[in-house]
This record gives C-alpha cells, structure tokens and sequence, in this order.
C-alpha cells in the first residue's frame, strides 16, 4: 500500500458514527419493524372493511337484491309490453288457456285481482328471466290494452310493488311461487 | 441478525459510503439512518454490500427530486467550511471531494474499504477493466495535485 492510500485510509479511517448516532441507529431497529407492521395491518383491515361495506351495499344485502331483481323483472315485463305482440290464444277461460300452455310449470290465474283490470282477451307462451312464462292479454273498459305477465320465480321473494320503466307502469306482485306483472302505458293514468 | 460490533463496524462503513456521496456529514447520517431503515425490512443479517447499494439508491432517488436536490446543494456548500477546518488532512479531502462521484465512490470502495475490482463492478454494475482504469487514473490525478501542492 503506498503513501497516497494510508493517507486517504487514514482519513476517511476517522470518519465514524458518534456513539449518540450508533444508539439512535440500532434503536430504530426496535421500533421500526412493528411500526411498519401496525401501518400494513391497518391497511389492510381498513380495505377490508371497505371491501365489506361495498359488498354488503352492492351485492350481498338481500333487500338490495331483492330489488334489483324486482327491477329487472319490471323493465323486462316493459320491453315485451311495448312489443305489442298479439295473443296466440283467443279465450276468456283460464282452463282454456292452462290446457292449451301446457309446458308451463304452474296455473294461469286470472283471479279477482286481475279482473279489476279488465276481461281477460287471450294469452300466449313468453320468457321472463329466461323463465317460461304466460303472456296475458287484458283490455280494460275502456278497450285498452294491458298485458299480464306469468312466471314461476327462481328466488323465494314476496313483493308487491309498482315501477316506472320506459314509460311504463308495472304492477308486480306474487302469489305463492308465481310473480304476477301487469303493464299498462303511463300516459293512461 | 450481525451482532453488535459486525453490525456497528457495517453501520460505520456505510457512513464513510455516505459521506462520499453527499460530501457532508449530517445528510450522510440522514442517508445511513434512511437506508438503514430501509434494510430493516428485510428479514435478514445485514450485509455490507446491501447496505451500499441500498445507500446508493436512497441518494438517487433523493438527487432525483428536485427539492431535496436543492437542499442537498445548499448544504453541501456550507460543509467545505464545516468539514475543511476540522478535517486532519484538508486539501486532501478538498482534492477528493472535488472528483467526479464515480471516482470518488471506486476510489474510497477500494482504498478504504478494502473491495476487490470485482466486487465494485458487481455493486457498481460497471465492467471490471474500467473500474481498474478509472482507480488507476483517479491515483494519478490525486497524486499530482498533491504534489503540486507542496511545490
């Protein structure tokens, strides 16, 4: 080793921690670790929280879908009423229409209900949440038309309620395992 | 886990690393004390080739960010006045300190901290030929200004 590096060695040899700076060192290896660990713990619990409450809001709360569903059946049950698709079937008995939509899995009613929507004109096969459904055709006394959905639910809900869709009005209620939709067109009410 | 003194010889080095780069003795304390943390997450013995690299990026990374780089530069005009008087050998640190970081880096690796020329290409991510060339000439110019110094 020449002159020039014991030189440089020398002095930079010199340059140490002072001992106050050692100890604040080797201190914070104490008080690092579990400070960086309380810090991941609570991001991690408050993203699972988050997770949660958005979960439970939009998604998994029953009466949030509950409703969902409910709405679904309801612009559902509006786009085919505004089709204006004609009866198949031209009969105001209800036996008539059960013996001739005979791959339905439940009765066609036209209870008392229904009757005071008008008289019951025909009826025809459809789909409702990929469901087979019976398609009622009603007119009331004014010789409008309304159209009254069938179908056996997928769900175990009870609900009666009425939603605005696409200019719309549909009533929705069930009866058993069977949700019953009426629609009519707002501009009528 | 280094025991103490591994541990605090390691510290030290690092320190000595630390002052190459910033050329000042409290923002080399910040770096070590910056990296050490840094360290700590790594559950592992500290070993003193990581400690220099990590050292290293911590600097780079403080360089890159234009506001403590401007700090950074306003302190490291007021050590010349705080490291020059007290230092044993002034113009030799001044002569040091005024070398291309490059040099500076391969210069106090190799000398003082006793690397091999592989061992600094490994760190410095530079070939071994030019680490060698650049001690060599980093030598030569410390040794003539030097000399003509005392002329």
């Amino acid at each position: 080793m020449d002159q020039l590096e014991n030189r440089i060695k020398e002095l930079y040899g010199r340059k140490k921690l002072s001992d106050q700076q050692l100890k604040q060192l080797l201190n914070q290896k104490v008080s690092s670790r579990p400070q960086k660990k309380t810090l991941q713990l609570t991001v991690f619990a408050l993203a699972a929280s988050l997770m949660l409450v958005f979960g439970y809001y939009f998604g998994i709360h029953p009466e949030i879908q509950k409703n969902r569903i409910i709405k679904a059946y309801a612009e559902e049950v509006a786009y085919n009423h505004l089709k204006e698709s004609a009866p198949k079937i031209y009969t105001d008995q209800t036996s008539s229409l059960n013996e001739q939509l005979s791959k339905l899995n439940f009765e066609v009613t036209f209870d008392e209900r229904l009757q005071r929507y008008g008289n019951l004109i025909g009826g025809k096969y459809c789909h409702i949440d990929d469901q087979i459904a019976a398609q009622l055709r009603i007119e009331d006394k004014d010789s409008n038309p309304l159209t009254c959905y069938q179908f056996k639910q997928q769900y175990n809900h009870q609900f009666d309620q009425s939603i605005n869709t696409k200019g719309v009005t549909v009533h929705l209620w069930t009866k058993d395992e069977v949700v019953i939709a009426i629609a009519e067109t707002s501009s009528r009410e | 886990m280094n025991n103490s003194p591994e541990l605090e010889e390691i510290l030290n080095q690092g320190y000595r690393y630390a002052i190459v780069l910033t050329k000042n003795k409290d923002l080399a304390f910040d770096l070590v004390q910056d990296s050490y943390l840094k360290t700590l997450e790594v559950n592992a013995p500290l070993q003193l080739p990581y400690f220099i690299k990590v050292i290293k990026n911590k600097f780079l990374d403080a360089q890159r960010r234009k506001q403590v780089k401007k700090k950074w530069m306003e302190k490291s005009t007021v050590q010349l006045s705080v490291l020059q008087p007290n230092g044993v050998e002034p113009y030799l640190e001044k002569v040091i300190n005024e070398l291309p970081i490059k040099q500076r880096e391969i210069l106090i690796l190799s000398v003082v901290e006793g690397f091999t020329a592989q061992e600094i290409s490994d760190l410095m991510e530079i070939p071994r030929g030019t680490v060698l060339s650049i001690l060599k000439r980093t030598k030569d110019k410390l040794r003539t200004q030097l000399n003509e110094q005392k002329t």
